[in-house]
């Protein structure tokens, strides 16, 4: 038995692994890459790939790319290990139930595992509100209170953040505003973006809460 | 008969090692790592007091998955080679512990552990050359 160990040891050590990452880590075995479907504003998503925790209530889409040469992808499903840290409530999504973190299996149409990755879901500390230019592109975290003329048009998104990172994940967000006729709240058509309007001179505070959390966004729109 | 009896028995008298060849073995070993704040081992034999003990046992924290790869002494009498077709492994409590084949290379011989909840259970290891039973523990996962 020690001879099997030795010569394990050997082999292991001269081939080393493929370095093909999943979503721009290393995989166990480099055989699937897969990427995250979240917002279009995300910056876990944009940035990090699958390299971020889940935020704990949200569900995330999970694109699968098959890189084993000789063969188009296998139908693929995902299988989560431990259930009360990550469901599957469709082949491909994942939905995050409980914090802690959770193997996630791609399975081929024979039950076979053809990857692995581990997932970890963190319980969301922040609601981080960001501003956008009208391509998408970053500005910077909106300030608590902030003074706008009336007729500005700010494009924001919203995103989970715990200890200073972001999360993953796709959730429903709530929005209000105190003052409808001073302040609005336009979803975007596009997931994940939400266009802030100063229709009129005046005070009003937004809110915006998502998975537990809520933040306020004080706004005084001159004329 | 009765010669080889009387030869047989001042042979092990005198000291000289046991003619009879080791039992066949099979045993699994982890070709994948846990992931951080988490714990996946495989021990098969140990040294003690430069004797070689059996432990055979699984360790992992509860949502981990690891790739193991079966060997058995009849694939490296017969060939040198590691790995062990035919190979079945079974859970005793699958609710806790999950066994799946593994696509890899095309190696028959390896397969993902799957611990899926904190909980004691056993994995039986089976060859047309040997049986091997392990203890699996599963831990809760480090916070």
């Amino acid at each position: 038995m020690f001879r099997w160990s030795l010569i394990s040891t050997f082999v292991l050590a001269a081939c080393g692994g493929d370095g093909t990452g999943l979503g721009g880590r290393p995989g166990d075995f480099g055989q699937v890459e897969a990427t995250p479907e979240c917002g279009a504003l995300s910056q876990a998503c944009v940035g990090q790939g699958l390299d971020a925790p889940i935020a704990l209530g949200s569900t995330l889409n999970v694109a699968v790319q098959y890189k084993i040469p000789g063969s188009s992808s296998p139908p693929i499903t995902l299988v989560t290990a431990d259930h009360t840290v990550l469901t599957t409530p469709s082949s491909t999504q994942l939905e995050a139930v409980g914090e802690g973190m959770s193997a996630v299996l791609f399975t081929g149409p024979g039950g076979e595992v053809i990857d692995v990755i581990h997932v970890f879901v963190q319980q969301p500390a922040e609601l981080r509100l960001d501003r956008f230019n009208a391509a998408g592109e970053l500005l910077g975290q909106v300030q608590p209170s902030s003074k706008l003329l009336a007729g500005d048009e700010i494009l924001i998104a919203a995103e989970p953040f715990a200890n200073g990172q972001p999360l993953l994940g796709n959730f429903d967000l709530g929005y209000a505003t105190t003052d409808g006729a001073v302040v609005e709240v336009v979803p975007d058509p596009v997931f994940g973006w939400y266009r802030v309007v100063a229709r009129a001179a005046g005070h009003a505070t937004v809110s915006f809460s998502a998975l537990g959390i809520e933040t306020a966004w004080q706004l005084e729109v001159l004329p | 008969m009765m010669r080889l009896s009387i030869v047989a028995t001042i042979a092990l008298l005198a000291g000289c090692p046991d003619p009879v060849d080791p039992p066949p073995w099979v045993e699994i070993s982890a070709i994948t790592k846990p992931p951080p704040a988490s714990s996946a081992s495989i021990r098969n034999t140990e040294y003690l007091n430069g004797e070689t003990i059996d432990v055979y046992e699984i360790t992992l924290s509860a949502g981990v998955a690891i790739a193991t790869r079966c060997a058995d002494s009849c694939a490296y009498t017969n060939s040198f080679q590691i790995g062990c077709a035919g190979a079945k492994l079974t859970a005793g409590d699958p609710s806790l512990l999950g066994v799946w084949p593994v696509y890899h290379d095309g190696d028959p011989g390896e397969f993902a552990l799957v611990a899926s909840a904190p909980g004691a259970t056993t994995l039986r290891v089976q060859t047309s050359c040997a049986t091997q039973d392990y203890t699996v523990n599963i831990v809760p996962r480090t916070p």
